[in-house]
């Protein structure tokens, strides 16, 4: 009978044991509804990104006070290191409208930022308004994510002309789908060549002009790229991802995909002649390195290890970071033609917001001169062109500068359908073989391209 | 007749409470696998049959995902280079485990066997994504110290992580450093569990070292490397975190493993349907490879010391 007691004591012990780990596990869920960490389908990457950026990497939130009754939650791509000067610029929100800003900092790339705040909504939590840039647009409205803010313009016609009535209609157009305005648009970027002054000059080079040919920047490869003490000096260092790659690809006269994103061009001849001099670069004419994961090429320019090489305006952050202000820009070289891309950011009201008026009014308060001024030094560049004509030469450098705002007009934005992971992922691929592997450019793109039209048979009505 | 029977009843009262107590032991294991194990596998089945972006309600597809699993390149790929890596790491993991574990426990100094002891392990207790890093930037092919030193000597850069064939040699390597204590301290404890007396009679009949290995230290520790295989293969078949940091599973997709196309489809394209599917299949994959492991054990395992 005792040990029949004990061993139901025993057992009852446990259970309660069980219970308690299962009480840790309700907690972070918990967690997880309310941002502070991240559960559920996206732990595994969030834990991998965590664990990769040693431990930094988790969701972070931060918020202005002295709001009334409501508050808006919004979500905001980075691990917070920008907190205190988004806090900042947020309070003089709620100072007016009386609205408090929660913000919830998800950290990652674009891909894992959206795919952790599906995961976020998907276990309950709420966001009431997101920064979003291009390459989310379709999938936001496709997945039924945003809202149109359609009635809210109605309502507050004047308040939202006088923040959206100086941004260049082109970069409007971006936050427009089926007739409706989905977001007010805040920054954006496009890629440009960057120089390392002070290899130009030791190479006896200018910054050349805007409409420079294949051959010009053979020739600058070729002068810039040494040895220096058994080291190599990189002439360049050649576009990364998805959006670099396709910079390049619309100064050949190429893209990914048609315009309304049914069929791949990937394996155009325009195409496969751009990823074919990418691969001669390193494997024909050794002017550029083979890419490497785990390899800052922003670094590598900074450092002096390369001359040039293919970003927007974000490397002024690191610039700044580093204190270095010897760089110049100048448009991606004219291989058939000069086609700025451009890909823009904006604030998108949720469909699921629990205060769609109050979340409209923060995300038009992003998109003012006044928020704009205050936060966007570096980085990116302001979608309102008098801010930017004002901001982007203030920061002192890069030389040129001009080259970031003066194509709004003519900048094509890059290709971003609702498949956009799946693509990237794709590209990331392609460039992977094509480039490391130095696979056979012409059968690599064929395959890429059949596999891309198998994304893209969604979007056949 | 009568006091029998009451015995037979008494004794069938206390087998039933003995069993009552024995279930109950086993309860919280048995609520732990289903709430954590048993559970999601089978919404995990369930899920394959449905496509699901964790935004929009679960739409039912039948076999659509199954289809494309079977004609998914994809999937050919990442199986293939999953089964690379089981033939590279389990061997490397499992013999040199048993090596060092060898080497270590036939050093007669006990501090000098704590420190080997120490050593060895030691990797294994850090976190595998940040030492992943460090080793990653030490194999750059321009940037890294390796190749530094390499080139200080007169030779030229090895494409560590940029050769579809030399990113393997790279991830033994990685892998060699990293998780060998594991196997190492399986094999270590199963040599002290071999009674000295088997030793010491094969001294007396004038056996050599080798003889020794081969025919005592082997076959008793057939267990423990049954052990070591099993677990090996199933890890290896999850490896996720050494493609991941170090080569993105590049270059292009020489070292894309299943478990880093799960990942891709399931959590970087959110389709969790067809994530649910491949995850479930490496499931039934490790199952049967595990199964004929055991089946096939009976032939050399040996569990009994006497």
């Amino acid at each position: 009978m005792k040990k029949r007691a004990l061993a139901i004591l025993l057992a009852g012990v446990m259970m309660f044991g069980l219970a308690a780990c299962g009480g840790s596990q309700n907690a972070a869920d918990t967690n997880e509804s309310t941002g502070n960490d991240a559960g559920g389908a996206a732990a595994q990457e969030t834990e991998a990104d965590t664990e990769a950026d040693g431990g930094q990497e988790e969701m972070t939130e931060s918020g202005t006070t002295g709001g009334g009754d409501t508050t808006v939650r919004l979500a905001w791509l980075g691990s917070g290191q920008d907190k205190e000067a988004l806090d900042a610029c947020l309070q003089k929100f709620t100072d007016k409208t009386g609205i408090g800003v929660e913000t919830v900092y998800i950290p990652g790339n674009w891909s894992e930022y959206f795919t952790k705040m599906q995961t976020m909504i998907a276990g309950g939590d709420y966001i009431d308004c997101a920064y979003v840039a291009v390459e989310g647009f379709e999938m936001f409205i496709d997945t039924g994510m945003a809202a149109p803010i359609d009635d809210w313009i109605a309502a507050h016609q004047e308040e939202y002309e006088s923040t959206v009535g100086d941004i260049d209609p082109n970069m409007l157009e971006k936050v427009k789908f089926d007739g409706h305005v989905y977001a007010i648009p805040e920054e954006w970027n496009n890629v440009v060549t960057h120089f390392n002054t002070n290899l130009l000059e030791e190479a006896g080079l200018s910054l050349p002009d805007e409409n420079w040919t294949k051959e010009e920047f053979l020739e600058y490869c070729e002068k810039l790229t040494v040895e220096k003490d058994g080291v190599k000096q990189y002439g360049c260092v050649l576009p990364d991802g998805y959006f670099a790659v396709e910079a390049w690809l619309y100064n050949f006269g190429a893209a990914y995909m048609n315009d309304d994103f049914t069929r791949s061009t990937i394996n155009s001849p325009e195409a496969v002649e751009a990823f074919q001099l990418m691969q001669d670069l390193i494997y024909e004419y050794g002017y550029a390195p083979i890419p490497e994961k785990n390899v800052d090429i922003i670094q590598q320019l900074i450092d002096g290890n390369v001359a040039m090489g293919f970003w927007g305006r974000w490397p002024t952050n690191n610039y700044n970071a580093n204190g270095f202000t010897d760089v110049a820009v100048q448009y991606i070289p004219s291989f058939h033609q000069n086609q700025p891309i451009c890909g823009v950011g904006g604030i998108f009201v949720m469909k699921d917001s629990q205060n769609p008026d109050a979340a409209a009014s923060l995300a038009n308060y992003i998109g003012s001169a006044e928020f704009i001024e205050k936060f966007m030094a570096a980085g990116a560049i302001p979608v309102l062109d008098s801010v930017a004509q004002k901001l982007v030469p203030e920061l002192g450098y890069p030389e040129n500068n001009k080259i970031y705002y003066e194509s709004a007009k003519t900048a094509i934005s890059v290709q971003a359908p609702v498949q956009y992971p799946e693509c990237d992922a794709l590209v990331t691929r392609v460039l992977s073989d094509i480039l490391v592997n130095k696979a056979d450019v012409q059968s690599t793109l064929d395959a890429a391209a059949a596999e891309m039209d198998s994304y893209l048979l969604d979007n056949i009505e | 007749m009568k006091e029998n029977k009451k015995t037979v009843s008494v004794f069938q009262k206390k087998k039933r409470a003995d069993n009552i107590a024995g279930y109950l032991f086993l309860l919280p294991a048995i609520v732990t696998f289903l709430l954590f194990i048993g559970g999601p596998m089978i919404l995990s089945l369930g899920l394959s049959f449905f496509d699901y972006n964790l935004i929009q309600p679960p739409e039912f597809t039948g076999l659509k995902n199954l289809r494309k699993f079977l004609i998914d390149p994809q999937v050919r790929v990442s199986f293939a280079n999953t089964f690379k890596f089981l033939l590279i790491l389990v061997p490397v993991h499992c013999i040199g485990g048993l090596i060092l574990a060898f080497m270590v426990s036939s050093v007669r100094s006990s501090r000098l066997k704590s420190v080997y002891r120490g050593a060895i392990y030691f990797p294994t207790i850090v976190t595998t994504a940040s030492v992943a890093i460090v080793w990653a930037y030490l194999f750059g092919t321009d940037t890294g110290v390796i190749n530094y030193f390499v080139r200080q000597l007169g030779g030229t850069n090895i494409p560590w992580l940029t050769n579809k064939v030399m990113v393997y040699i790279t991830i033994a390597l990685f892998s060699f450093w990293k998780f060998i204590g594991t196997a190492f301290l399986y094999y270590f404890i199963g040599l002290q569990n071999i009674p000295d007396v088997y030793y010491e009679a094969a001294r007396i009949d004038g056996a050599g070292t080798l003889q020794v290995f081969f025919r005592i230290t082997l076959p008793l520790l057939s267990s423990t490397i049954f052990f070591v295989i099993v677990t090996n293969i199933i890890s290896v078949f999850q490896i996720f975190e050494e493609p991941f940091i170090i080569t993105n599973g590049g270059p292009g997709t020489a070292t894309k493993t299943i478990s880093f196309y799960i990942y891709e489809i399931a959590f970087k394209q959110v389709k969790t349907g067809y994530g649910c599917l491949l995850a479930f299949s490496v499931f039934l994959i490790i199952l049967a490879v595990t199964i004929i492991q055991f089946a096939g054990q009976k032939k050399w395992v040996t569990y009994d010391y006497e």
